[in-house]
């Protein structure tokens, strides 16, 4: 499988050294589509996974609609604690009038000098939008569904 | 020596796309529902069942108001074209 659903292994120890900062008016995270099977730009197939240690154009799905390389910019919800897990989350985001065939998304940081890649996210199936909105919802935020939980 | 267990995770997301056009009252009504009630599959049958019962209503009356809020800004729409003097794209829109 190409794309690996996964925190980034590099993320973890980022967080380490305070690469990595989700308050509101922390860095700024972007979430990128990609496609496997050579659907991304250039015919390129996506291999994303605990690895990935950065944003990659390879495999990304090409622009269209309000997708344009890069992905989109996400809406941070200040970190907090539910219980003694520190959970933090993201508002929703679409792309909308677009025609997207996505199998999986990656969320990294677009403050950090190399885009540092945070999560892999696996759409289990290929998703697709034509001429119309493509939305990724995130999870409810508490400690055992929030998209990203430290215990 | 002092060591500490802990656990770092990522949640799956869902996906909603529509075709020539923005999403259903029918998808945004569930993305909602799936934001308000999470039912756990440990959850004992009983309990799980009834939850997932009332996430059906709760389902039903977002999806109501949904509908509701779509034509009466519609509704607001069409008056401020008609104002206009715009009345067959107001008529157009109504129609909607």
């Amino acid at each position: 499988m190409a794309i690996v659903p996964a925190l980034c292994t590099t993320f973890k120890k980022e967080l380490m050294t305070a690469t990595h900062n989700f308050a509101t008016n922390g860095n700024t995270f972007r979430l990128a589509l990609y496609a496997e099977s050579s659907g991304g730009k250039s015919n390129t197939t996506a291999t994303l996974g605990a690895a990935t240690t950065a944003y990659t154009t390879t495999g990304e799905v090409d622009n269209s609609g309000s997708y344009a390389a890069g992905g989109g910019e996400l809406t941070k919800v200040a970190p907090t604690n539910s219980g003694t897990t520190a959970i933090t989350d993201f508002a929703d985001i679409s792309f909308t009038t677009a025609s997207i065939t996505a199998m999986g998304a990656l969320i990294y940081n677009d403050t950090a000098s190399n885009n540092a890649a945070v999560a892999v996210l696996d759409f289990t199936t290929n998703k697709t939008s034509t001429s119309g909105t493509f939305t990724i919802q995130f999870p409810t935020a508490d400690a055992s569904n929030a998209i990203i939980r430290i215990a | 020596m002092i060591s500490f267990n802990t656990k770092i995770e990522v949640a799956p997301v869902s996906v909603m796309t529509s075709n020539n056009g923005g999403l259903s009252d029918e998808q945004i009504a569930q993305m909602a529902v799936d934001k308000i009630v999470a039912v756990s599959d440990n959850a004992p049958d009983v309990i799980r069942d009834q939850a997932h019962v009332f996430k059906e209503n709760v389902k039903k009356l977002l999806f109501h108001y949904l509908i509701l809020a779509r034509q009466e800004e519609r509704a607001t729409i069409v008056h401020t074209i008609r104002n206009s003097g715009q009345k067959e794209l107001a008529d157009y829109i109504r129609r909607l």
